[in-house]
């Protein structure tokens, strides 16, 4: 007995040396098809060496055969990324909602004004305080002329409408962070829902077929979109089944949606994320979410805070002082007030005086028209310290306000692009890793054809050889 | 490291961006000639310059109030220049009327007298800006009201209707002026609390011993005792006004000196205020211009080297 392969064992391994060739150029199209699809993992086929048989020469080969379909993905990276996502998008909306907030601030630097009157081209706050207590000042020096009267009337209107207008914006600006918050609480629950979707079918694949690849592309792909929202961390149990949870709270165990979120309310009637099992809220670390509700809750309140406290001092200042002034007409009515209102969102002039600023209580005299105490005592709140705005001046009070504002934001866009080149450098190696390169599988398919020729060819050699044999006999 | 098609442009999209977020950072810089515009640009450096906005806004309308005083000043300085006019003449007049002039010359001179003094009230009731300008902080009552008589209409008194007390202006940080003038009081311009400065008063004495001298009805006794009043009295009561008016000229003087050497200190410190706060805002043009262009040549290489490397592949080379 010769031993060996025999022709027709030969044919069989040339006919599945093809198959194998064939199935790599599959997967090489399949790679190519989906060069551009970003959550794509390349795959690969995993060629074994078919089984050898015993011959007297020893061990013989017998071709090759495809052992399995393999996705190229490194656990790790896919894991760091989901985490770096929800840091990267914490700082995001961070960024985003406090460029909101500068911008409805208006606080602003145009040096290239060419408006006459020494005005600064851009109206904000700190213009608005200085104009105020200047014209306090210009009319401490005519009181009795009507058009410094006017002009006191004038600016305290103005900064009245821009505590307003600022106050408006920063309260406009919470409720539709809000109203987005709960959109954005609708769709992590729906993401979870999806998700545990995707882990059940993950599940039903692999229990017949293998590894179910393109379904693992779109649960990763799921995960960094929630982890995009919420800080998620995810397990496995010992089957390879999902287990996700919502900063510690379990929402998919093993492949099934266990729980969900709901969006309620806090004490201040802001949405929040909640547990809808037990009605808990979810306090989160990262997220879209989070940097909202930081936005919302932290920076924007406590500007709008501050600002409306500033407001509350001036009225209270300036007020305290007009009441013990005489006006044009000798009278002092010592109710009577230039600000109405109590804080930024009422601060208003008052109507009275808005009609006839003669009623403007300047004098410290019912006799004396010319004397102007009370308002340079007013022109001077400009530099004096106040006690309820931790003892500094009106403007120093406001420029802290604006600068600790700059500051966060600065600070956040700086965290960002830190964030984002950390993001970018993991993204980068994961694409180097599980990235399609049509090159690459360009020069695989001429492997792949030159393999699938060269069995051609051993086929056709056998059969050659069968029709010698057979010729032999005529 | 392992290339990948998508590698490439994930890569250019990346850094594209990134070269498009710079170009337009510096060309708005270019644009503006400003380095920050809004507080996140430089926080620091934005609490700085409104600090110092806020100063300069005082330091302006301290110029303001410094141009408003002088404005007032000089109303003032003119209208006691116009006063110490009519003393001259008044005191020219008590000089030569004397025992050898005639009737008619004193009557004359009586009548002329009548008009310095309807003259004088009516300065003493300047109004500049509509207010009075030596009722002191009284400045909505007018200085002097006169009383006339019944029958010649003359003034034969005047009653002061102001106060004695001035408002302070502030000219620089806590530094102050006074703003207000009165008729009357220590430092009067019509009339001092020293006796016999009284200058209307004189005026009205002088008219009435003018009178007396020209008279038809008068005694010689009576004409006598007027004579002797202007001369011994009178003559030296319109010196003592004209020194008054001398001494405030002086005064005024000074003051407007003081103001126009504050004036000038504050454009000044205005002017020094203002290179600090461009330092903090003012883009420097030269360098921002050369890493525009250092940018754009990135950006354009980018572009450049980019579309090379997406149109090639190893397709291209295979038949």
């Amino acid at each position: 007995m010769a031993g060996g392969l025999g022709i027709i064992g030969t044919m069989e391994m040339a006919r599945n040396a093809m198959r194998t060739a064939r199935a790599g150029a599959e997967v090489s199209g399949n790679n190519l098809a989906n060069a551009s699809n970003p959550i794509y993992a390349r795959q690969r086929i995993k060629i074994n060496s078919a089984i050898t048989i015993p011959t007297e020469k020893g061990p013989q080969g017998s071709g090759a055969e495809v052992a399995r379909l393999e996705q190229v993905r490194d656990k790790v990276l896919d894991k760091s990324l989901i985490s770096e996502k929800s840091v990267t998008q914490y700082f995001e909306a961070k960024q985003l909602y406090l460029r909101r907030a500068e911008a409805n601030l208006g606080q602003s630097i145009d040096s290239q004004t060419i408006d006459a009157g020494g005005a600064y081209g851009t109206y904000g706050l700190a213009e608005g305080m200085t104009e105020l207590f200047n014209s306090f000042q210009s009319l401490s020096v005519s009181p009795t002329s009507a058009a410094e009267r006017q002009a006191v009337v004038f600016n305290a209107q103005k900064i009245a409408d821009k505590f307003n207008t600022i106050d408006r914006r920063m309260s406009d600006l919470r409720t539709a962070i809000n109203d987005e918050v709960k959109d954005v609480i609708t769709d992590v629950d729906a993401k979870l829902t999806e998700l545990a979707y995707i882990a059940v079918n993950i599940g039903n694949i692999e229990a017949v077929e293998g590894s179910a690849n393109e379904v693992r592309d779109s649960l990763q792909a799921g995960l960094e979109q929630l982890s995009e929202y919420v800080n998620i961390s995810t397990t496995y149990s010992e089957d390879g089944e999902l287990n996700v949870f919502v900063d510690g709270v379990q929402m998919i165990t093993e492949n099934v949606l266990t729980n969900t979120v709901a969006a309620g309310t806090d004490s201040n009637g802001m949405y929040v994320l909640t547990d809808n099992t037990n009605g808990n809220a979810i306090s989160l670390k990262s997220g879209y979410l989070k940097g909202m509700i930081d936005a919302r809750d932290v920076t924007i309140k406590d500007l709008r805070t501050k600002v409306s406290t500033l407001a509350t001092e001036l009225i209270s200042e300036v007020n305290t002082l007009h009441k013990t002034g005489y006006d044009l007409y000798g009278t002092n009515d010592s109710t009577s007030v230039l600000f109405t209102g109590a804080d930024a969102s009422d601060i208003e002039v008052n109507s009275d005086i808005i009609s006839d600023p003669r009623t403007l209580q300047g004098s410290s005299s019912a006799t004396e028209v010319s004397n102007n105490d009370v308002l340079r005592n007013i022109a001077a709140l400009n530099t004096k310290s106040i006690t309820n705005l931790s003892s500094t001046t009106f403007s120093e009070y406001y420029g802290n306000t604006v600068s600790r504002l700059g500051q966060d934001l600065a600070l956040t866009t700086s965290q960002l692009n830190d964030q984002k080149t950390v993001q970018k450098m993991l993204e980068k190696q994961r694409e180097s890793i599980m990235g399609v390169s049509v090159d690459e599988e360009v020069a695989n398919l001429v492997i792949y054809q030159r393999a699938f020729q060269a069995s051609a060819r051993l086929l056709s050699t056998m059969d050659g050889l069968i029709e010698d044999v057979l010729n032999m006999t005529r | 490291m392992r290339v990948t098609t998508n590698s490439f442009s994930n890569d250019l999209r990346h850094n594209i961006t990134r070269l498009a977020e710079r170009q337009l950072r510096l060309q708005q810089q270019v644009s503006t000639g400003q380095r920050i515009t809004s507080t996140s640009d430089d926080p620091k450096a934005m609490r700085r310059v409104l600090d110092l906005r806020n100063q300069q806004g005082q330091l302006r309308q301290y110029q303001d109030n410094i141009t408003t005083v002088r404005e007032n000043t000089n109303v003032v300085y003119s209208t006691v220049q116009g006063l110490k006019k009519l003393s001259d003449r008044a005191a020219e007049i008590a000089v030569i009327a004397d025992g050898t002039k005639g009737p008619s010359a004193l009557t004359a001179y009586s009548k002329e007298v009548d008009q310095l003094i309807e003259e004088a009230v009516r300065l003493a009731n300047s109004k500049h800006r509509d207010v009075y300008i030596f009722s002191g902080t009284q400045g909505g009552t007018q200085a002097y009201t006169a009383t006339r008589d019944a029958t010649t209409n003359q003034i034969s008194s005047i009653t002061f209707g102001g106060n004695t007390s001035s408002a302070k202006i502030d000219i620089a940080p806590y530094a102050t002026v006074d703003a207000n003038y009165s008729a009357e009081g220590t430092n009067g311009i019509l009339k001092t609390s020293v006796s016999g400065t009284d200058f209307v008063t004189s005026l009205i004495s002088l008219r009435d011993q003018l009178q007396t001298a020209a008279s038809s009805t008068a005694t010689e006794a009576e004409k006598g005792t007027a004579f002797s009043t202007i001369k011994d009295t009178l003559v030296g009561n319109l010196d003592k006004s004209e020194l008054n008016f001398i001494e405030h000229f002086s005064s005024i003087g000074a003051k407007l000196s003081r103001l126009e050497t504050s004036e000038t200190i504050t454009t000044q410190q205005i002017a020094a205020v203002e290179p600090l706060i461009s330092n903090e805002v003012d883009v420097d043009l030269a360098d921002t211009l050369v890493r525009l262009n250092e940018v754009q040549n990135a950006y354009t290489a980018a572009l450049q080297s980019g579309s090379m490397l997406l149109r090639t592949s190893l397709l291209d080379y295979l038949r």
